[in-house]
């Protein structure tokens, strides 16, 4: 299969919106009017983006702590997802949950929450669900390597199999848990083939490179369709600190010639815009077009969350049972 | 003396402990990250190694079961999460292994592991990553749970934890008390489990507190005496096994009692201590106005900072429930007293 021109286009907003979203929000991050722990998608762009754009818009996803590339990749709303951050009522959660607690049920987003693994197991339920009803939609379940280590994960794998369910496991590698290299937490870099013991075929592709993730996506479509799970591994990077806006130099880990060497050779960005050009699918002025209308969304949704109010008091008491 | 923050003396106890125990080996994620768990177990790897310092990957329930055949076996392991919420994922190992290993063999072996966690507060932590689980784990026989309020508690009832006893503890940690500081003696000393302590004298009502909230009762406290109440605010430090003894004392002292909890009300330890004083028959009798109790609103926690700070009750709230027990009527305190000091703004940033 090869990209078209099109496809090539969409990848490049997504990629750029996700980028300069986050961007924004780790610029405005430290002046305090975004107050909760935020967990950027900088660096790693490619691998949302490239499941998603390989998804329906009816087809489930759902992730853990990281999830703003997530949410935008498939297609949630970016006023709603601005006013979230802003703790405001208009927020596709309402304010009440937060950058760790994205939402967007009209783009099959079926939730991110930040206990790691748990929504692995959910996820495959939501398949179970689409299998019973036969209707046809995949599911999608993004977990980082880390969260690959809880036990869940591995009972997940067992269920999603035995029941032939239409699941695309997406691991994210960025080789990182908070601090913890993944080196000195797994004994075998093998996070592809961790599906293998329950007949669970996998890959693993450069997470860097979306067109890489969006075949890889596409292979695993297939085989969902066909009532078997699969296992996709992207191994990228986060650019910046594992919680927070700063890049991890700048709070004394890491060094900075590390990083940037990162940011030189595996942006995504970078890597799309390579290929792109070669391919003769657009040209910088297309590239800064799509970066002015990105901004303006961006200035419109941080208008929007400004003008939103917070919830009222009695909200505090609302959606409990 | 010498005066060390909540988050030192933790160290320290684990510190000193550790060089005169070669079984106490500490696991938990990120002990070993530049962070150290908040201070508390950065660096002793330097010391101890890496060995003894294990920086486990995110298996909870698997490491928690580990840390348990350990302590079986001879070793003395501590655990430390950054949030209770991870808690739950080991809730089988440690409320159905744990806590009942030595009485399902009748005391042929024993569990002897430390289960420290955080408790988060504040700045959108959110549903999951704020909670503090105390009344969970008092709820099962087996268990004892410390919460400690201040820093040479902190250090104390470590210390008592790693060499007086043979149970299974989670000690609960909260996030804001780790930069509170206080003396605390540099030799090693222990402070006994289940006694609860008083924080402050009083005549006319008793506060009974836990963890942050004590800090808050202390500062409602004084804020009572303007207004011509005296309380006794007693510290639980332990909420299993409870202090009964020093409870009822008080309350048969003071005739009077509010309980404020960081935590829900529902079967949590503000029903616990309100069951108890109400089953006994002199404490009963001696209350001369119905018990009031202040604790989280009964909702997870939201994450917007405007239900944030409605969610978690405030030192005026804890002063108009002490005054509404002793006059009988509603007070709104709000205009009279500005946010209160202790707690503001020490955790603010992303975790
Ligand atoms: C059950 C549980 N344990 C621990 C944590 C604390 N925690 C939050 S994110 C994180 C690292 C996760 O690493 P990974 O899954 O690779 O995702 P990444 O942050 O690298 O994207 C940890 C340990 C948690 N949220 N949930
Ligand atoms: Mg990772």
């Amino acid at each position: 299969m090869e990209i078209n021109a099109s496809q090539s286009k969409n990848f490049l907003y997504n990629l750029l919106k996700i980028r300069l979203v986050d961007e924004y929000i780790a610029d405005v991050y430290p002046t305090d009017v975004i107050k909760c722990p935020i967990h950027l998608s900088i660096g790693s762009e490619a691998v949302s983006v490239g499941i998603c754009s390989a998804l329906k818009k009816t087809d489930m996803v759902i992730g853990g702590h990281r999830g703003h590339g997530i949410y935008l990749a498939k297609g949630g709303d970016l006023n709603e997802f601005m006013a979230e951050m802003y703790g405001r009522e208009t927020g596709c959660s309402g304010g009440k949950g937060g950058s760790m607690h994205l939402i967007s049920l009209e783009n099959g987003l079926l939730g991110t929450t930040p206990i790691l693994g748990s929504t692995i197991p959910i996820g495959v339920g939501a398949a179970l669900s689409s299998k019973l009803k036969k209707n046809g939609k995949l599911t999608a379940i993004f977990f980082g390597d880390g969260a690959s280590e809880e036990g869940v994960y591995y009972e997940s794998l067992n269920l999603a199999a035995l029941y032939k369910l239409p699941v695309i496991f997406v691991c994210e590698n960025n080789k990182y848990s908070i601090f913890q290299d993944l080196k000195a937490r797994q004994p075998v870099d093998n996070l592809y083939k961790k599906g293998e013991a329950f007949g669970i075929s996998g890959e693993r592709v450069d997470g860097n490179n979306v067109e890489d993730v969006f075949l890889a996506a596409k292979r695993a479509v297939k085989v969902a369709k066909s009532g078997k799970p699969y296992l996709i591994e992207c191994v990228t990077n986060r650019w910046r600190q594992h919680v927070g806006p700063f890049y991890d130099h700048e709070i004394g880990f890491g060094t900075k010639e590390e990083i940037e060497k990162i940011m030189l050779n595996e942006d995504p960005i970078a890597n799309l815009l390579k290929k792109a050009k070669k391919a003769g699918f657009f040209d910088d002025k297309f590239v800064e077009k799509t970066r002015k209308r990105i901004i303006k969304e961006v200035t419109n949704s941080i208008e929007f969350a400004n003008k939103s109010p917070l919830p009222s008091v009695e909200k505090l008491y609302s959606h409990i049972y | 003396m010498r005066e060390l923050s909540y988050g030192e003396a933790i160290k320290e106890a684990t510190f000193q402990m550790m060089e005169k125990d070669p079984s106490i080996i500490v696991m938990g994620e990120g002990v070993n990250d530049p962070t150290g768990m908040f201070g508390s177990t950065s660096d002793l790897y330097k010391t101890f190694g890496k060995e003894r310092l294990i920086d486990v990957p995110n298996s909870e329930n698997a490491f928690t079961g580990m840390a348990i055949g350990a302590a079986m076996t001879g070793m003395r392991p501590i655990i430390v999460h950054q949030r209770n919420d991870f808690l739950l994922l080991a809730m089988d190992q440690m409320a159905s292994q744990a806590a009942k290993w030595s009485y399902m063999f009748s005391g042929k072996a024993h569990v002897p592991i430390v289960i420290r966690a955080v408790v988060g507060r504040g700045w959108g932590q959110g549903a999951q990553h704020s909670q503090s689980l105390q009344s969970l784990f008092m709820h099962f026989p087996g268990l004892k749970v410390v919460m400690p309020a201040n820093a040479y508690d902190a250090k104390g009832l470590l210390v008592s934890a790693l060499s007086e006893e043979n149970s299974p503890i989670i000690i609960i940690e909260h996030r804001w008390l780790y930069k509170a500081k206080c003396d605390v003696p540099e030799k090693i000393y222990s402070v006994p489990i289940g006694k609860a302590s008083i924080a402050r004298k009083g005549k006319d009502v008793t506060i009974i507190a836990t963890s942050l909230a004590v800090a808050d009762s202390l500062v409602a406290s004084e804020k009572l005496i303007e207004l011509g109440v005296s309380a006794e605010v007693i510290d639980l430090r332990t909420v299993r096994p409870l202090d009964l003894d020093m409870i009822k004392k008080s309350v048969i002292k003071t005739q009077n009692l509010v309980i404020v909890d960081s935590g829900w009300k529902t079967c949590g330890v503000s029903a616990e201590v309100a069951a108890v004083i109400a089953e006994d028959p002199k404490s009963f009798r001696a209350l001369k106005s119905p018990i009031k109790r202040v604790a989280w609103a009964e909702t997870p926690a939201p994450t917007t900072y405007a239900l944030e700070n409605i969610f978690y009750p405030t030192v005026e709230t804890i002063v108009s429930a002490t005054l509404e027990v002793i006059k009988g009527e509603t007070i709104n305190m709000e205009s009279k007293y500005e946010e209160q000091k202790f707690t503001k703004k020490q955790f603010t940033g992303s975790f």
